[in-house]
């Protein structure tokens, strides 16, 4: 089969699951009886508190962009590339915020301060807490790309700040445009903090018109500013981020050694632990208050969670193919509109997660079509659409580093493409594929918005269990379903570590 | 690779694979998940029936199964829907959706809380009352000293778009006329009167002393009087000449073209029984049984002797949809 004829089957694949319900949608808010409005627009654009909300989600996303970016690469050259002791310990440490829905850290914190929690800096802080270990990852992941011959020449002229300043930095910069960017919409687009924490942002209007007048054109309507800021995000990342890298040979890495700043640097790190991280879990194992409220959790947490587990780990492994198939046209830039796939997995990234939702389910929600829509696959569908920038976001700036020359010389040696990929291009990625892995399945493990709207009857996950004993549940029960939950993903995650440590044993 | 595709597979086949063939029913829930769900375990138990249900979050105001049921509308998923309040019955009814069933055991609740083409049945009642701080002196008891100038900056009320609050204040727009109504709404907030995002966290403020009132449904009150929250209740507006507390039902209905019309019937008549409404009753949500005679805990008026605010749902259900932008727009002003 040709190259450009799978490749082709691919995005047609992925445009009939993902943009075209999009676009079924889109077309729904222009019309009315049949007949073309620009209705839904126009009294969009004429209130005046959308565009204070637009206002403050921009705000907040740049604060929150900005705050976990220059803290995160900070932390993730200490934890990726010095001899810092317990460095990842930390690290997964530092994971666990990203591990627990949004709205229970939010819960938390204003348990713990009460009032003045609420408003931009409170909303601000958690987005923060939250959002940060996906720039340190990002960063400790980018970090093993550097090439250490660079930094030990640098090294017999210079110290290790200039270094990374000089050397380092510029040649990770990819990752912090991505990761500066990736917060940025995750933050533009976050909902159940900002409500909790009664802050005005802008997915709350598209909220406002789904929940209180069960208007999906203006819901429709209210999405495009959104489509606007992805388009800018967009735009701003083909232009600031390098796509030329160069061959990085599969060396050690060059590790900083702290020497004396290791005793404050290492007290720092456990502060930002203990605040981050400490504080919030005791809150919740004060709320859990006994090992019976534990157990009952457990046992009502029993069948939701396994298939939160199924639903995550099909969902990753989706997230990962697809990802890296994504990736590999975008790279290679197998057709002329591919600018298009690239801004099509963003834009369904950044939409609100229940106008997604919706989307799909008056598109897939028909006679001849459920076999898809009352089985989980209308998740795994939810799931593959919303998250599929991440995957192959990673997998692209991995596959840029791939050499040129090494697939030149195997195409001069007769392979033909899917040699190539098979031989040399996926080996080459097997750590970042498994790294998008567990990124796609900690993403589909939380995620409860999509689930929220899409799962059969019957088949909840956790994240929507603990939001629906969120409506008069105890507290108790509630904070030891989110403990369970926290346990549930770090287990796969510590035996994918162990397995990871064994190979490299091994190796 | 063979072995990854291998699992994969395995675990789509197990993540998608359908339930064996047994009897099911269907049915969508916006009651709270920790009163709703082990009535559906006993129905479960007790006629062998698996229940599929799906149920609405705090964070979608009891709309998200609404939405969903509308998205759904022209290939219906769902038997049975139980919602927490008959005005969004309402709606789903003026769109269509809903199919006519008379219940044998309906028989016994007063008619006010049956649509008239039994589209609907209301059952287990929460009512809309006064939580108060304990130790103020002189206690509100009517709706209007929201506008009372001695309760200035000292009341909440949770968000008027969502849940209860709004068909409270559409019930309003039906009793007393557009006119008094909105004079009502620029009075309340004149009168600095806090908004809340839920009639739950309007009663954990007043818990906290921060307020010294809010109009609350009676589960958020009893559920803080049982934490020994220093609050009293007060029933309002029951004096002569006055309109009487809000009753907000559940409601059970049957969705047009429901995949399992039998096992639907079988659920709703569980659902409207008195046992089913002596369960509710001693739940942690306190609900008032429609049926009378049931045993019910101590507490709680029985709905016999509280004065009832005598609204037609249809109408406040209709009245609803028309003031959504009125109140958007009264919200952001």
């Amino acid at each position: 089969m040709k190259e450009r004829t799978l490749f082709g089957g691919v995005v047609a694949f992925l445009f009939v699951l993902g943009a075209l319900p999009l676009l079924v949608m889109l077309l729904g808010s222009l019309y009315n009886n049949g007949s073309f409005t620009l209705t839904a627009y126009r009294e969009l654009f004429g209130n005046t508190a959308l565009f204070q909300s637009l206002k403050n989600s921009f705000m907040l996303a740049l604060t929150v962009a900005t705050a976990s970016t220059s803290i995160g690469v900070g932390l993730g050259i200490l934890l990726g590339k010095s001899d810092l002791k317990f460095s990842k310990f930390f690290l997964v440490l530092l994971l666990i915020p990203l591990l627990i829905p949004p709205y229970i850290l939010a819960f938390a914190w204003a348990d713990l301060f009460g009032e003045w929690f609420f408003g931009f800096w409170g909303v601000a802080f958690v987005l923060f807490s939250v959002y940060l270990p996906i720039v340190i990852l990002i960063i400790v992941l980018y970090l093993h790309q550097v090439d250490p011959y660079l930094e030990e020449a640098a090294l017999q002229l210079s110290g290790w700040g200039r270094v990374l300043w000089m050397i380092t930095l510029p040649l990770i910069r990819p990752a912090v445009v991505f990761a500066f960017l990736l917060v940025f919409i995750l933050a533009f687009g976050e909902f159940s903090v900002a409500n909790f924490l009664r802050y005005p942002v802008f997915s709350t209007q598209g909220f406002v018109y789904f929940s209180a007048f069960y208007d999906f054109k203006a819901a429709t309507a209210a999405a495009l500013p959104i489509v606007m800021v992805v388009a800018m995000v967009f735009w701003m990342q083909s232009f600031l981020a390098e796509r030329k890298m160069h061959f990085i040979p599969a060396s050690l890495m060059q590790k900083i050694t702290l020497l004396k700043l290791h005793s404050p640097l290492f007290v720092l790190l456990l502060l930002i632990v203990i605040l981050l991280v400490m504080t919030p879990l005791s809150i919740l194992i004060i709320k859990t208050n006994s090992i019976e409220s534990f157990l009952e959790a457990g046992e009502k947490a029993f069948d939701p969670l396994e298939r939160s587990l199924l639903f995550a780990m099909a969902g990753a492994t989706l997230l990962t193919v697809f990802g890296f198939l994504s990736a590999y046209i975008i790279h290679k830039r197998l057709f002329t509109w591919y600018r298009w796939l690239d801004g099509s997995i963003l834009l369904l990234f950044a939409l609100p997660a229940s106008l997604f939702g919706i989307a799909l389910i008056l598109f897939w929600n028909r006679a001849y079509t459920n076999f898809i829509y009352a089985t989980p696959l209308i998740i795994l569908i939810g799931y593959l659409g919303k998250y599929l920038a991440l995957t192959t976001k990673i997998t692209e700036v991995k596959l840029v580093q791939i050499p040129r020359n090494l697939m030149d010389a195997a195409a001069l040696s007769g392979a033909s493409w899917y040699q190539i990929l098979w031989y040399i291009i996926l080996p080459l990625s097997k750590e970042v594929l498994l790294v998008g892995w567990v990124i796609g399945f900690i993403f589909s493990l939380r995620e409860n918005t999509i689930t929220m709207l899409l799962y059969p009857p019957g088949s909840d996950t956790l994240p929507v269990y603990i939001f629906t004993q969120m409506a008069n549940g105890k507290d108790s029960l509630i904070a030891a379903l989110c403990l369970i939950m926290i346990i549930a993903t770090l287990l796969p995650l510590l035996f994918l570590g162990l397995y990871n440590a064994m190979q490299r044993r091994r190796v | 690779m063979r072995t990854l595709i291998l699992l994969f597979t395995a675990l789509m086949i197990t993540a998608c694979s359908s339930q064996k063939e047994q009897q099911t029913v269907t049915v969508y829930v916006s009651e709270d998940q920790v009163f709703s769900e082990p009535i559906l375990k006993d129905f479960e138990k007790e006629t062998g029936i698996k229940v599929n249900a799906l149920y609405d979050t705090e964070e979608s105001k009891s709309t998200g199964v609404m939405n969903r049921l509308i998205a759904e509308k022209n290939n219906p998923r769902a038997d049975v829907y139980w919602a927490n309040e008959p005005v969004r019955a309402e709606v789903l009814r003026q769109k269509g959706m809903l199919a006519s069933y008379r219940s044998p055991s309906a028989v016994g609740i007063p008619e006010v809380f049956i649509q008239k083409e039994y589209y609907w049945t209301g059952f287990s009642a929460r009512v809309r009352l006064f939580l108060i701080s304990e130790g103020v002196d002189r206690k509100p008891d009517s709706i209007l000293d929201y506008a009372n100038k001695a309760y200035k900056g000292n009341a909440v009320i949770a968000n008027p778009l969502f849940g209860t609050t709004t068909t409270h204040i559409a019930a309003l727009f039906t009793l007393w006329g557009e006119r008094k109504t909105k004079a009502f709404l620029d009075n309340l907030k004149q009168n600095s009167t806090a908004i809340s995002t839920s009639n739950g966290e309007s009663a954990d403020f007043v818990a906290k002393g921060r307020y010294v009132f809010a109009l609350v449904d009676s589960d958020d009150a009893m559920s803080r009087l049982k934490q020994k929250k220093p609050v009293t209740i007060v029933y309002p507006d029951q004096k002569k000449g006055e309109p009487g507390v809000f009753v907000v039902p559940n409601a059970v209905m049957m969705i047009k073209g429901a995949p399992h019309p039998k096992t639907a019937r079988k659920l709703i008549n569980y659902l409207l029984s008195s046992k089913t409404e002596q369960k509710l009753a001693f739940a942690d949500c306190v609900q008032i049984p429609l049926h009378s005679g049931v045993k019910m805990p101590k507490g709680i008026k029985p709905m016999d002797q509280i004065k009832v605010m005598q609204v037609d749902y249809g109408e406040v259900a209709q009245k609803l949809v028309e003031i959504q932008p009125y109140l958007k727009l009264w919200l952001e002003q």
